[in-house]
Order: C-alpha cells, then sequence, then structure tokens
C-alpha cells in the first residue's frame, strides 16, 4: 500500500484557491505560448517542388508557366488536365502533412479559406515555406496571380496572364455599362438552396456583368434561402453553379423539373435559367474571367457580341 | 470479487502498462501514410533525404503525443465523473462538458480569435458554463446551497449536451459551405489540425493541471463509492472533492475539445474496461485510466491514418467503431457484475 498520490498542495482547497489556480494555469500557459512564437520561414531561391493547396492556385501556377515545377495538388484539382495525376497532398479542409514533407516541398502554396488561415503557421512549423493567398473579387484574383508570379519566380508570365486578364474583364464591363441592372441570383446547391451572398466572388462577377445579386443583401456568405423567399424576390436570371452531377449538366432533368413548379418566378417564365460551369464563378484563378464572360452574356446576350 | 489492492500489483498492472503505452508511441511513430519509420530512416545515407524523413517522424511523434495527452485526459476526466457521480454513464461527452467547451471554441473560432491562448480558455469557460447549467438545473436551486441527485445531473448533462449540439448544428448551418466541412471534422473530432509545440505544451499546462487537481482524489473517490453520507462520516470532503473533480475534468476537457474537438467513448469505455480488469479501487483506477487511455487513443489514431492510404477516418469514428464492440464483449463476458458499486 502506500501509494496514494498525495500531494497537500492540490488538497484541502477551497474554492477561492482553485479558481485562483485556474487563473495561474490560464496566464503560464500565456507565457509559454508568448516564449514559443511561431518559426518564420522565407522563401529562398527559385522553388523547384511546390504544393498546391487549392485548385485557384493550381490553376494559376500552370498558366503562369510553373507547371512543371508543382510537386503536389489536392483531390479536387482537376484542371489543366496534367493537375489531376499529380501526388495528391491535401483536399478542402485538411492537408497532408506527411505527404507534403515526403515531397519535399520547397514552398507551399495555401488559400487562406480551405483549409485554413493558420495552415502556414503550421508548415512553418517544419521549416516549409508557405504563400497565403486568397481572393474575394477579380481585382483580388489579378493581385493574387502577380504574387504567386514572384514567389515562383515567373513575374513575366503572371504579368501576361493578369494583363490580358485585365483588359479582358474591363471590356466585358465597357459592353455591359449602361444597361439596366438584371435581378439575379446564383445557386450552388440544392437541397437546400445554398446561394452566393455578398463577399463572395459570384457576387463579385454578377455586379461587374451589369446585375443585381438578390441574395447580395444576405447577412450570411452562402445563405441558404427557401423557395418562397425566391419566388417573392422573383429573380429575372437564375444561374446554377452546383457541384453535384444531377444540377451541374445544362440539360439536366432535376434542374428542368424542379423550376417547372414555380412558373412565376420571371427567370423561369423567361426561359432563364442557365447552368454554369461551377469552377468557372468559385475559383479564384486565371479562368474567372470566362465565368465573367459566361454571367455578362446570361445577363446581357443583346449587348454581348 | 477482485483481490483488494497490494503494492505489488499496483506497481505490476502499472509497468505493464507503461510498456504498452511505449510499444504504441513507437507503433504510432512508425506507421503513417507514407514507408518511413525509424529503421529506414537509421539505414538512408542520402543527407537531405534523412532530413524529410527526419520531419516526417518528427510529425507523427507529435500527433503520437498529442493523441496520448488527450486519451489520458479524457479517460481520468472520465474515471473522475463516474467516482462522483456514482453513475456508469458519467462521461465528459454524456456530461455536457464536451458540448459546452466545443460551444466556447467555436465561438472564439466565430469571432476570429485563432490564437492558442484564447482558444482553450473560450473552451474552458463553455465547459465551467455548461457543468455549471448542469449543476444547478440537477439540483433545482443553486451552486453552492445544493447536493443533485446522480440520477438529475446526467439526465440534466444529456439535454444540457443536446442544447448544445442543437447551437453548433445552428451556427454551422448559418455559416455556409465555407466552413462547414472543417466544422463536421470538429465536431467528429480531428488530431490533424494544430500539432505545433506549442499546442502541445499548452495543452500539457492544462491537463496536468487538471490531473494534479483529481490524482490526488483517489481515496476520497474510494470513500465516496460507499455513498455520499457513509463518505462524509468517514471523513470525506464530499462536496470539495466534487467540485475539484468538477474543475479539473473541465480543465482537460476543454483543452481536448479546444484542439482535437469532440471525441466520445474515451472517457466511457476506458475506465470500465480498466475497472474490469484491474478492480474498482481508484489508486489504481486513476493512473491505470490514464496509461491505457493513452494507449487506446494512440492506437485508434495510428490506424485513423494508415487504414485506407492517402486519407484520414475522423478520429471519433475510430474510437466509437472500436471502441464500442469491445466494451459490449466485456460487458456480456462479466455480466451480472454492476460496475461502479463493487468494492
Amino acid at each position: 500500500m502506500g501509494f496514494n498520490l498525495r500531494m497537500g498542495f492540490f488538497r484541502n482547497n477551497n474554492i477561492r484557491q482553485v479558481t485562483m489556480k485556474a487563473l495561474f494555469v490560464f496566464i503560464a500557459s500565456g507565457a509559454i505560448w508568448g516564449c514559443n512564437p511561431p518559426l518564420r520561414v522565407e522563401p529562398h531561391g527559385r522553388p523547384k517542388r511546390i504544393i498546391s493547396l487549392s485548385p485557384s492556385i493550381t490553376e494559376t501556377l500552370f498558366a503562369i508557366g510553373a507547371g512543371d515545377r508543382v510537386a503536389g495538388d489536392t483531390i479536387f484539382c482537376n484542371w489543366p488536365r496534367a493537375a489531376n495525376y499529380l501526388p495528391k497532398a491535401g483536399e478542402f479542409s485538411r492537408v497532408y502533412f506527411e505527404k507534403i514533407l515526403w515531397l519535399e516541398a520547397d514552398l507551399v502554396i495555401a488559400n487562406r479559406d480551405s483549409p485554413s488561415e493558420t495552415v502556414g503557421d503550421s508548415l512553418r512549423e517544419y521549416g516549409i515555406p508557405t504563400l497565403v493567398v486568397g481572393a474575394y473579387t477579380v481585382d483580388e484574383t489579378l493581385d493574387m496571380i502577380r504574387r504567386i508570379g514572384q514567389a515562383v519566380g515567373e513575374e513575366a508570365g503572371a504579368e501576361r496572364i493578369a494583363g490580358d486578364m485585365e483588359k479582358r474583364a474591363e471590356a466585358i464591363e465597357g459592353e455591359v455599362k449602361g444597361a439596366k441592372r438584371v435581378k439575379t441570383i446564383l445557386i450552388f446547391g440544392h437541397d437546400p438552396l445554398i446561394l452566393a451572398g455578398p463577399g463572395t466572388f459570384a457576387d463579385d462577377l454578377i455586379k461587374l456583368a451589369g446585375g443585381v445579386n438578390l441574395a447580395g443583401d444576405s447577412r450570411i456568405k452562402y445563405p441558404t434561402y427557401s423557395i418562397e423567399r425566391i419566388v417573392l424576390d422573383g429573380p429575372e436570371v437564375i444561374i446554377e453553379a452546383s457541384h453535384s452531377a444531377a444540377y451541374s449538366s445544362p440539360d439536366s432533368a432535376e434542374i428542368r423539373e424542379f423550376w417547372k413548379q414555380w412558373p412565376d418566378i420571371p427567370a423561369v417564365r423567361a426561359g432563364r435559367v442557365l447552368v454554369v460551369d461551377a469552377d468557372l464563378v468559385t475559383r479564384p484563378g486565371p479562368r474567372i474571367v470566362d465565368g465573367l464572360d459566361v454571367i455578362a452574356r446570361a445577363l446581357h446576350p443583346e449587348r454581348m457580341r | 470479487m477482485k483481490s483488494p489492492l497490494t503494492t505489488r500489483k499496483w506497481i505490476v498492472t502499472i509497468a505493464t502498462l507503461a510498456v504498452i503505452l511505449l510499444v504504441a508511441v513507437i507503433v504510432g511513430v512508425s506507421i503513417g501514410s507514407t514507408p518511413v519509420s525509424p529503421w529506414s530512416w537509421l539505414s538512408i545515407s542520402d543527407e537531405t533525404r534523412r532530413m524529410w524523413m527526419g520531419r516526417i517522424l518528427d510529425y507523427r511523434l507529435r500527433r503520437v503525443l498529442l493523441a496520448g495527452l488527450i486519451g489520458g485526459a479524457l479517460a481520468l476526466a472520465g474515471a473522475g465523473f463516474q467516482a462522483i457521480l456514482r453513475n456508469p454513464l458519467a462521461e465528459p461527452y454524456l456530461l455536457g462538458v464536451m458540448g459546452g467547451g466545443a460551444f466556447g471554441a467555436i465561438t472564439a473560432l466565430m469571432m476570429n480569435l485563432r490564437s492558442m491562448s484564447i482558444r482553450p480558455f473560450a473552451a474552458f469557460i463553455g465547459t465551467a458554463v455548461s457543468m455549471t447549467l448542469v449543476w444547478m438545473v440537477a439540483g433545482g436551486r443553486g451552486w453552492r446551497t445544493s447536493s443533485p441527485r446522480p440520477q438529475n445531473l446526467i439526465l440534466a448533462g444529456v439535454i444540457v449536451n443536446a442544447f448544445f449540439a442543437g447551437i453548433i448544428m445552428f451556427l454551422t448551418s448559418i455559416l455556409g459551405t465555407e466552413k462547414i466541412k472543417s466544422f463536421m471534422f470538429w465536431v467528429m473530432g480531428d488530431l490533424s489540425s494544430e500539432r505545433s509545440y506549442g499546442w502541445l505544451l499548452f495543452v500539457s499546462v492544462y491537463i496536468a493541471a487538471g490531473m494534479l487537481m483529481i490524482l490526488p482524489l483517489a481515496r476520497d473517490y474510494n470513500l465516496l463509492s460507499l455513498g455520499e453520507e457513509s463518505a462524509h462520516q468517514l471523513g470525506a470532503p464530499v462536496e470539495r472533492v466534487k467540485l475539484l473533480t468538477f474543475l479539473g475534468a473541465s480543465l482537460m476537457t476543454a483543452a481536448c475539445v479546444s484542439v482535437a474537438g469532440l471525441i466520445g467513448f474515451v472517457g466511457l469505455i476506458v475506465p470500465h474496461t480498466v475497472r474490469l480488469i484491474a478492480g474498482p479501487d481508484h489508486r489504481l483506477l486513476l493512473p491505470a485510466s490514464v496509461l491505457s487511455g493513452a494507449i487506446f487513443l494512440i492506437l485508434c489514431d495510428s490506424l485513423s491514418r494508415t487504414i485506407f492510404p492517402s486519407t484520414e477516418i475522423p478520429i471519433g469514428a475510430v474510437t466509437a467503431f472500436f471502441g464500442g464492440p469491445f466494451f459490449l464483449w466485456l460487458l456480456g463476458s462479466r455480466s451480472g457484475r454492476s460496475f461502479v458499486e463493487e468494492k
């Protein structure tokens, strides 16, 4: 016997002492954190084994001419075709740390929303330089492309792509300038109906294409709408940009059957329900102006040549 | 009936568990999604390659340490709750402590307070609030005046947990697709997201504080198993023991929830399994639960990392999948014996 872990310090406490101790723990932990800041690791030289943690970053790297130096990407990177066959180092919300180390990455480029804003800190702990980027508008996308170009040493390629995109976007904005703003909603998913709200990429595209996003005054970035609300709002154009197989093809029977139930919606009456490739309107990469073009044609077919 | 606790039995049990824990750590570090092991690391000649493989081993070690810390803490929290409530269902998850902690941590994340000094503290506030809520609902009057009946506490805990689960669900549904997956993962438990040594240190401070509050209570727990009145007459400071247990378990649960989300089953099955094998004396039960919880979670995490190449199963699913049937088997093989009252 005699193996009672008797520790007087933690016995015979009253409530106040215990509270003080909890406070002490909190302060002590804060002090430890203060002494242990995340390591800052900057990219050095021209990276040769780049890992992309987002489809838009993969598209950008290939477009600016760094595609042959991409050593790994995510399971959702599907464009250009070659991106499908690269080793997979992450998914939407998770990073395969072990895989990144196995691939001997000398630069990881991650999106600040997926997997997370802090992914850079975690990777730098392992001595891997990490660039965290993100964009919610066309302008921010251009900045992002130039930043990636600098980080991987392809400034010229990035400038060429970003400059082209800028010109095309300006041309499209010029075409739709002064036209009546078309009431629009963009749907990311059915069951439940998830719309593009304020601060999303699609919201910016709708505005630039001469429309007004009816869900743009929502408080939530990706609000769930009831069909009653949509009927009441009366959108003139409905854009379907779903990733699910049943709702992503232009001749989807599900979409046709769904909207047939609500013939009072102006967009349904006028046959202006349009299915677009979701990747074009959700990825802040080099194809985003293609997305803008598609939406502008849907909103103002009379103006777009 | 188990033989009474002897020094010899204590040493043998703890030493055996320590050896198994060591083996579990080695297994955890040796297997993963890439073919790297300490042996291949030692035998490689290429310097650069060795450095990268070393980093992979370092990555695995951090994760194994985190799994061990969390497993041990949750098991001890469960053992403590079961002792003071004398209820086999008592567990951080079922008592509503975990749900409250997750709510606190998610609230901090929603407010973009991602720093490691805030999230566990927010989780601790969440656990403390939910515990107080449970205590007050179960006691009917207030925090200090009442001593709720164990059955009422569990009932209140389940209800409070359901309430917080509802709030978390509501938050995830209004936050939109961007964060939903990570929140889903959050609710199912995830050991893969935060593993810097800073986090490890931070979590271990919380857990060490909780363990130092609960481990010295072993004798009092033994008295409590005779019933609160008897324990009181035999000199156990019943109310203080309860309060320290709640506080220590809340601290540990908060630390666990803030880094790894809700991992159920560990606090329930580990102490019961240890009790069935090593007997009900808390002087052995408490430390043995810590070691067994660490072993259990390290092995579950190793499985979750390797069972399917290039993807990971949420740790909560693994603990439930392997823990559930094992527990049922133990239950069946010892049927007819009560859980907690046996002495």
